[in-house]
This record gives C-alpha cells, sequence and structure tokens, in this order.
C-alpha cells in the first residue's frame, strides 16, 4: 500500500529516533531537521513521517506531548524514551556495519 | 509491539477513538501550518503558503490510514463496519433472521439443556472419594433379575478381601422423630455398616462418624443427621452434637451432621445408624431386604473381576445350599455405583442427547441455506463489492461478521432458553442423584456453548461465504442485469433438506414408539381404579406406644370409624402397602409359605403379603375372581382365612380351584394352623405399572399377629374430589393422636402419574423435539423449493405460454419436492430400523420395529412436506407468461 519513500527500507526510524535524541521536536521541526542536516540530500515526504512516528509510539520508543511551539503553535512533540535509545544505539550500530560493509563492496569493484 | 501498548491501543479504540482521531487531525493541521509559516517568512502570501504546505505533504486521508493502521485500529474499525453492516442486513430482512436466530436459539438451548443434564448424570463424578471404584451389588435370585441382596449373602461377600477393600451394607427403615417442641416427622432412617463412610470417603460437616464398634449393643444408639434435617429441623444449632434426639420414642445420640451433598443411598434418606446384623440374620440367605450393598474394588480389580469372582462364589454356594426346585439357583453380580443410579435414565438420556444433537444439526443446515439462498440473492452486490477493489478476504470477512451476529444472538437467545428449560429437565435426573449432583449450568457447559456457537458460525457461516466467492467476475458481469441467471440450482441446499427429512423421520419414529409405550401404560389396566381414592401412611410400629397389637387396632379402628363420617367418604381401609409404594423388581416384601399336601425338595414358596382391613377391595375397587371378601366375621376367634390374587392362584394351584386351597406361613412341620383360601382377585399392577403382577395373598388384620407386616397406608375412597381431603384426614389423626405422623399424603392418581412420570417426560419431550425437526425440515424444504420456483420463474412462464396448465406446474414442483422427500424418508427409515435396538429398551408393550409407527411416522412427514411444498407451487402458478417473458 505504502508508497516506498527515497529512503533506504528502514532508515528512516533511525532518523527520526537520531534526530529526536538531542531535544524533543514536533513533526514538522524532525522533516525540517532532516533535510537541513542531511544538506536537502535527503528529501522525505512529509506526510510519511506520520505513520513511522504512530509506529514508534506504538512500540514505545518514543513518547509525545503536546505544547506551544517557539511560534506559539501547539504541536505533539516527541522525545526519545529509554527503550527508545537502546533501539537508537542498537540501529546505529547495524548501521555503521551496513554501511561499512556497503562502502567496501562498493569500494573493491 | 509490547502487551501493555497494544492494549493501550485498543482501548484507546474501544473508549476515546473520536479524541484520538481528533488529535491525528490536529497534529496533521499543526504541521501544515508550521511549514506554512516557513514558507510565508520566504515571501509566499498565506494561501499559496498553504497550498505548497499541502502539495509538500502528500495523501492527507491516505497518511491518517496509514496511522490508523500502524496503531493496529483499521481491523476494528472493519469489523465494527461490518458488524455495523450486518446489523443493517439483518434489520433489513427481519423477517428471515428472526426465524434464523429463533431456529439456532432452538438448536443451541436444546443442545446445550440436554448436555447439561446428560453431564450432571452420566458424567459429572458422584461426590465420593474414587468413585469409579464403588461398586453395588444385585442377586439373581427368585425369578428377580436385580433382587435386593439378603443378609446372608452380605455375609459371604465381605469376606471376599481380595476383591473388595470393603463392603457396606444399608438397610432401609423408618423412624418416628418426635420431641424438641415440634410436630412429630416421619424419617426415612438408613441403618449402615459403620465401615459405609470411609468406604464411601466421606467426612461429616460436623462432629464425626461411626466407630467401627459402634453398632454392638448398648453403643448403638448414635445417630447422624443429614444437613437438610439439621437445618430444617434443629435451625442448624451445631451444638446438637453430642446431645440426644428422640427416635421412635428412645434417646440417640448425635454423632454429627452430614454434608449437604451426601444422602446415600437415596435422596430423601435423613439419618444414618448403625446397622445391627445378629449372627442369626447373618446367615439369612432367604428374605432380601437390603436396600443396597455398596462396595468398593481393590486398586486394579475390575468389574468383570470382581463378577467372575462372585460367580464362582455363587455355585460354591448353590452347591451347599441346593435352590428351591421351583427356581434356579442364586447368582451374585456387581454393577458400577454409578450404573446402579442412572439404569433406568440413561438410555432415555442418551436418545434425547442424539435428539437435540439432531436438531443442532438440522437447525445449523437450515440457517446455512438461508444464508445461502439471501447471499445468492446478493451475488450481485458481491460482485460489485469485488469489482470497486475489495478482496475476497475482505467480503469474507464481512460475510463471516454477518452470520456471526446471527450466531451470537442465536446464541445469547439460547442460554437463556437453556437456563430456563433447565427447571423442566431437572425430573430427568433419577430421583436418588438429584441430592448428590445439583443441576446447574456450568463453566464447562458455557464452554461447550462456546465451542457450538464457534462449530455452527464456522458451519453455516463460511460454507455459503466460500460459495459467495467462487465466482468469475467477468462471467458475472457479463450477466449483471439479469439477476436470476447468475443463481445456481442449490445442490447444497437439496442436500441439506435430504438429511433434514431422514433426521426428522428417525425422531419422529422414536418419538412415535416412547409415546405408544407412554399410552400403553397411561390406559393399561392397573387392575384398581384410582380415581377419587385419597391415601396417606401412619407408621404406628415405629412409635413406642403401638408396639402391641391391640392400642395399634385400636388405633386403625378408631381412624376408620371417624374416616367413614367424613363428608363424601364411602369406602376407608388400611393395607401394608398400598399400589405403586413401594416399586420396583425386587423382592422386598415376600414371605415363605407351604402349600398343604406339596412338599418340595429344597427351597420354600414365597409370595407377597398384604395385611388388610375389609374394605380395601371395595376402596380401590379390585375386582372378586372367585370366593368371597373379607367381612367382619374373620375376626381373631374364627378360623384363619386368605385371599390370593390370580397369579398366586395360576402359580401354586395351576389348573385347579385356588378356594379352600390351604396354606401355612412356615414349614409344614410347625405347629401353626393352616390358612384357608376364600377368595381369589384380579391382579393389581402393584410395583409399578411396567412390572408384571406377582404372587400375592391378603389377609385379615385381625387375624395377622405376630410375623405379619404391618399395616400403614390408608386409603379412601369419595364421591367428589380428593382435594382437601389430604388434609381433612391429616386433622383427623392429629385429633386422635397428636404425635402421631402422617406421610406420603397423595391421591392415588397421583401416584400412577408418578409412576409413569418418567416415560411420560420422556415421550413428550422426544415428541417435542421431533415437532421441532419436522418444523425445521418443513422450512428446509419450503425455502429450497420456493428458490427454485423463483429461479424458474422464466422456464415456467415458457411453459405456461406453450400451455401448460396450472395442474402440471403444480405437479412437476410437487413432483421435485416429492422427490427430495422420498429421499430422506428412505434413509431415515433405514436408520430408524438399524437403530432400534438403542431405543428398545425404553419401551414397553410395542416393539422397536413396529410397522405401523413406522407407516404413521412416514405418512405424517411426507403430508407435511408436500404441504410445504404445495405453497410455493401454487404460486408458480400465479407466474403471468407475459410478465415471466419480459423479465428477461
Amino acid at each position: 500500500m505504502a508508497k516506498p519513500t527515497d529512503l533506504v527500507q528502514g532508515t528512516l526510524d533511525l532518523l527520526i529516533l537520531k534526530t529526536i535524541s538531542l531535544e524533543s521536536k514536533h513533526g514538522w521541526a524532525i522533516a525540517k531537521r532532516i533535510q537541513q542536516v542531511s544538506q536537502e540530500a535527503l528529501q522525505i515526504q512529509q506526510g510519511s513521517l506520520y505513520p513511522a512516528l504512530h509506529r514508534l509510539e506504538q512500540q514505545a520508543w518514543i513518547k509525545a506531548e503536546w505544547r506551544p511551539t517557539e511560534t506559539g503553535r501547539m504541536a505533539k512533540f516527541y522525545s526519545l524514551t529509554r527503550s527508545g535509545r537502546k533501539q537508537l544505539e542498537k540501529e546505529l550500530a547495524t548501521w555503521v556495519r551496513l554501511s561499512t560493509a556497503i562502502n567496501i563492496v562498493v569500494q573493491e569493484a | 509491539m509490547t502487551v501493555f501498548s497494544s492494549l493501550r491501543t485498543f482501548l484507546d479504540f474501544v473508549f476515546r477513538r473520536s479524541q484520538v482521531e481528533a488529535e491525528m487531525e490536529e497534529e496533521f493541521r499543526s504541521h501544515l501550518r508550521s511549514r506554512a509559516d516557513d514558507l510565508e517568512h520566504r515571501g509566499l502570501s498565506r494561501g499559496e503558503a498553504e497550498r505548497e504546505a499541502r502539495i509538500e505533504f502528500g495523501g492527507y486521508q491516505r497518511y491518517k490510514e496509514e496511522c490508523r493502521e500502524r496503531l493496529g485500529t483499521r481491523v476494528l474499525q472493519e469489523l465494527a463496519a461490518d458488524v455495523r453492516y450486518g446489523l443493517r442486513q439483518l434489520h433489513r430482512n427481519s423477517g428471515v433472521n428472526i426465524v434464523a436466530i429463533l431456529i439456532l436459539a432452538l438448536g443451541i438451548g436444546a443442545t446445550t439443556a440436554m448436555f447439561c443434564v446428560v453431564d450432571t448424570v452420566l458424567l459429572r463424578p458422584l461426590p465420593y472419594r474414587q468413585p469409579g471404584r464403588l461398586v453395588s451389588f444385585f442377586s439373581v435370585s427368585a425369578g428377580f433379575t436385580r433382587n435386593l441382596p439378603a443378609p446372608g449373602d452380605y455375609a459371604y461377600w465381605r469376606t471376599e478381601k481380595n476383591i473388595f477393600e470393603g463392603v457396606a451394607a444399608v438397610d432401609s427403615r423408618s423412624y418416628t422423630l418426635t420431641g424438641d417442641g415440634a410436630a412429630s416427622e416421619q424419617l426415612d432412617v438408613e441403618a449402615v455398616s459403620p465401615e459405609l463412610f470411609p468406604l464411601l470417603g466421606v467426612t461429616p460437616l460436623l462432629g464425626r462418624v461411626f466407630g467401627p464398634d459402634e453398632n454392638k449393643p448398648g453403643t448403638d444408639h448414635v445417630v447422624l443427621i443429614s444437613h437438610r434435617l439439621w437445618r430444617g429441623r434443629f435451625g442448624g444449632d451445631p451444638s446438637l452434637v453430642g446431645r440426644s434426639i428422640l427416635m421412635n420414642g428412645q434417646k440417640w445420640t448425635v454423632d454429627g451432621v452430614m454434608r449437604p451433598d451426601f444422602s446415600f443411598p437415596f435422596s430423601k434418606s435423613e439419618a444414618w445408624i448403625p446397622i445391627d446384623l445378629t449372627p442369626e440374620q447373618l446367615e439369612n440367605r432367604g428374605d432380601h431386604y437390603l436396600n443396597e450393598v455398596v462396595g468398593r474394588l481393590r486398586p486394579g480389580v475390575t468389574v468383570e473381576q470382581a463378577n467372575a469372582e462372585l460367580l464362582s462364589l455363587s455355585q460354591q454356594l448353590a452347591r451347599e445350599y441346593p435352590a428351591p426346585s421351583n427356581g434356579s439357583p442364586e447368582r451374585f453380580f456387581v454393577e458400577p455405583l454409578r450404573a446402579t443410579y442412572t439404569r433406568t435414565a440413561r438410555s432415555g438420556l442418551l436418545l434425547l442427547m442424539a435428539a437435540v444433537t439432531f436438531i443442532l444439526l438440522t437447525a445449523c443446515a437450515n440457517v446455512a441455506s438461508l444464508l445461502l439462498s439471501r447471499i445468492e440473492q446478493r451475488q450481485h452486490e458481491i460482485t460489485m463489492r469485488a469489482m470497486l477493489g475489495a478482496s475476497r478476504a475482505r467480503i469474507f470477512r464481512q460475510l463471516l461478521s454477518e452470520s456471526a451476529v446471527l450466531a451470537i444472538g442465536g446464541c445469547v437467545l439460547g442460554i437463556l432458553l437453556a437456563e430456563s428449560s433447565l427447571g423442566l429437565l431437572k425430573a430427568l435426573i433419577p430421583a436418588d442423584l438429584v441430592q448428590s449432583v445439583p443441576l446447574t449450568l456450568d463453566f464447562r457447559v458455557l464452554g461447550s456453548v462456546v465451542m457450538i456457537l464457534l462449530v455452527s458460525t464456522l458451519l453455516f457461516g463460511s460454507t455459503p461465504g466460500m460459495r459467495a466467492l467462487q465466482f468469475d467476475l467477468n462471467e458475472t458481469l457479463k450477466q449483471a442485469p439479469t439477476r436470476t441467471l447468475t443463481l445456481r440450482r442449490p445442490r447444497l441446499g437439496e442436500t441439506f433438506v435430504v438429511a433434514e427429512i431422514a433426521l426428522s423421520i428417525m425422531l419422529l419414529i422414536g418419538a412415535g414408539l416412547l409415546l405408544k409405550s407412554f399410552w400403553k401404560l397411561r390406559f393399561l389396566d392397573p387392575g384398581f381404579r384410582s380415581e377419587h381414592v385419597m391415601t396417606l401412611s401412619l407408621v404406628t410400629p415405629t412409635t413406642q406406644r403401638y408396639v402391641d397389637f391391640n392400642h395399634r387396632t385400636d388405633l386403625f379402628d378408631r381412624v376408620l370409624e371417624r374416616v367413614r363420617t367424613l363428608p363424601g367418604v364411602t369406602a376407608a381401609a388400611f393395607t401394608s402397602a398400598a399400589p405403586l409404594n413401594w416399586t420396583g423388581g425386587s423382592m422386598i416384601g415376600t414371605i415363605p409359605f407351604t402349600r398343604q399336601g406339596v412338599v418340595l425338595q429344597h427351597g420354600v414358596d414365597r409370595a407377597q403379603d398384604r395385611v388388610i382391613t375389609p374394605d380395601y377391595f371395595k376402596v380401590l375397587q379390585i375386582p372378586l375372581d372367585r370366593g368371597r371378601f373379607f367381612d367382619e366375621n374373620d375376626g381373631p376367634n374364627a378360623s384363619l382365612v386368605a385371599i390370593v390374587n390370580q397369579s398366586m392362584a395360576r402359580t401354586y394351584w395351576p389348573n385347579q380351584d385356588a378356594i379352600d386351597k390351604r396354606f401355612k406361613l412356615g414349614p409344614a412341620t410347625m405347629p401353626i394352623p393352616w390358612i384357608r383360601i376364600v377368595g381369589v382377585v384380579r391382579d393389581v399392577r402393584q410395583m409399578g405399572l411396567d412390572q408384571p403382577p406377582r404372587p400375592e395373598m391378603y389377609f385379615p388384620y385381625k387375624q395377622a399377629r405376630g410375623n405379619y407386616m404391618v399395616m400403614q397406608d390408608l386409603v379412601v375412597r369419595t364421591t367428589g374430589t380428593v382435594a382437601g381431603l389430604g388434609d381433612a384426614l391429616r386433622h383427623l389423626v392429629s385429633s386422635i393422636d397428636p404425635d402421631q405422623p402422617v406421610s406420603n399424603v397423595m391421591p392415588m392418581s397421583e401416584r400412577v402419574k408418578h409412576d409413569i412420570a418418567p416415560r411420560r417426560l420422556r415421550a413428550y419431550l422426544l415428541g417435542g423435539l421431533a415437532g421441532i425437526a419436522v418444523a425445521l425440515a418443513c422450512v428446509g424444504i419450503y425455502g429450497v423449493m420456493t428458490c427454485a420456483v423463483a429461479q424458474r420463474t422464466h422456464e415456467i412462464g415458457i411453459c405456461a405460454a406453450v400451455g401448460a396448465t396450472p395442474h402440471d406446474i403444480v405437479v412437476s414442483i410437487l413432483g421435485r419436492g416429492a422427490r427430495l422427500t422420498l429421499l430422506g424418508l428412505g434413509i431415515g427409515l433405514a436408520g430408524a430400523a438399524i437403530s432400534g435396538r438403542l431405543i428398545a429398551g425404553l419401551l414397553f408393550g410395542v416393539k422397536s420395529t413396529d410397522p405401523l409407527t413406522f407407516v404413521e411416522s412416514a405418512v405424517l412427514l411426507t403430508a407435511v412436506a408436500l404441504l410445504a411444498c404445495y405453497i410455493p407451487a401454487r404460486r408458480a402458478t400465479k407466474i403471468d407468461p407475459m410478465v415471466a417473458l419480459r423479465s428477461q
């Protein structure tokens, strides 16, 4: 059903977890941050963020609360839970291992 | 996903779905506003910024849907929608669905209730320790196949220590409980071996059971009382233990109070005392009066092994004590205790259980074909859904949830039905088990209802569902405008109808046979007339003051004298046992006698004895065959006389006139006078309407001293109604002696009804079930034929157009119905013939293969089934050829 994002399968979770690991952010801020940090290289469909956020919340890796943004609008802020932080470490390790492996293969070829 | 969070999601969905939805909406809006703010900063107008933000965001609804899916609530939402849709469908076809729910409720209710009864009677363990090893003893002797044991037999059995851990005897007695300021009361007291309680493995609620030596003279005036008696008469006073109560005017120390579910061996047992069998009694192998002998098999010993051992014991005894020349040698056997309790009920229960299972199957088949025909009508809608992109799984789930709505409705109603019919079905439980195993809807039964529900939902929900999905989208669409052509011939429906007819005819035959047996008994001449007769028991010898014969006679005379003055009373008499007071086929109450001039090689002649006052035959209108009745001249100083029944005359004086023949109650050498037979009366069904009459002799009470049975039953004939007579008699007795208890007050016609009540209940229940089955079969065949007529509208129209008469059309349609009916009948009749022996034990005076019943049932069912076909057939003749042809 879901349209494939331009991201490698499964990396959206990692990006979201990493992005909110320092401070809690609302949906739009997460999308903006990912785009900025990746220097616009990673374009994510903004709406597709939300199913991912809901899934992560369902897994109890992130939690949400409503509070005002700096511009005074109410928004739902997401932050990592304790188990989310563990999950982030796990996914980071996996990512490093995977990307290193891919790099090696790519450079060998 | 953690369990906790899924639970939270689920609860959120159930309790705050709209809030979750609103929050999702708000979050999306907040995102869009933030992005729009951003874009506005870069110089876009507010309107363009909002538009741009929406485009960037992507499919708004799609992401919402995906979020819902992530939350796991989509399945729930769909289910809710399906159920709502199902309910709407139900509402739209409310007639059909009410029928479906009622049919299901009937099936589920009847099955559940019967299962409860079967579980209670046949499956639930008796409330004793390892009840599977408990057996009861019987003797095959004196022409009885299940004679009660004699104390002499018991003495041998308890020495068989290799097979039995223990053997205990029970002798039922009746005692009068007096004192403590309450009215005196007649109690059923069981005299039991002290080892009975450890043998059964029961403990008292209060106090203790008997010690091993408490049946020795001097220590034996101890009693255990039932929970019911303790609560009822003694107000549940715990200090009763250790105190004494007055039974038959003597003091008995209460050793303990039994638990509420203990009532051994009968449900009316109220108290237990130690049995005091003397050495002489323990050698008595002729008087079979122990009401129950129960044993516990050693671990590993089977009933068969025990019976083999008992057989060799009885053969050994037969060599030592040769049998009477007129009988076969005595033989012993044991059977599981439960079998003794459920002997008469078992086959009836299994039969009814089979019947309700049939009904459940028929009900499921009917609902399935009902749904099937409805789904076929909705084929177009289903095709449309498939065309619009619904997956087959999704459609299947929708159909299933529609039938689930029906199933749940049927189940709830069914449970209510079961619950309310338990009161009626309680009568199916053997009387002596009622106390020990209460009948309730329990968890296991509820579990089985859920099972039944699951099975039936799958059975009748998925079958049509599967069929509905077997379509070719293209083919169906091509035919879309002409609905009728998409219908197939309802093969499955026809199969259901044949099965329903087969099951119904089997039930009809079974019910017919039971009803005939019941009617045979109902209209059987019992040898006496029960209308306008009141009966009651006045148990005297147990009250100290009436141990003396003259005092007793005086009481009887005074009671009779006063009773005769009551308005409407035409005759009154005492007897030692009114008919049907003691029932069953055992030898209890027989005494030995010797015919004058007859010398037996071995053994003795025996007959049941009754002691009566002269008017007894007049009250019960038992006709005299020969000779005369007793009169006032047959007093204590006149020569001894007796009246015998036809059976006794035929058995002991065959081809002779029994009048003026003489016999004595004891060996010929005993110095007692001979008794002369002065009359022969008609046989009376004394021991039960279905029990053949046995030799009986009647003695006038003024001559009956000493060893005779004591009179206790009063029978009174009135010209009017017996209502109110019972109270009048009670009042009358208490005005003569306030301490004399009166029990068993019951019109004679009630006793007769009571005697055949189990048969009546079984026959009516099976009759009712057969009626339901026939009705279901008719609904089934009606549905199938209506469907067939609807499908063939076009064809029938053409036939009518080319000149077929209405008669031809009716014949053609009835013919099809008749073929189905006859096929079902054939299968069912064969089934009934084969399974006939299952019911044989429940019949009286009619064979299980009674041709008349078979024919009657077949004719009845055929007639009803054809009638059910005739209605759609008539409708077919009303088809206007022009309309039918144009409908294409």
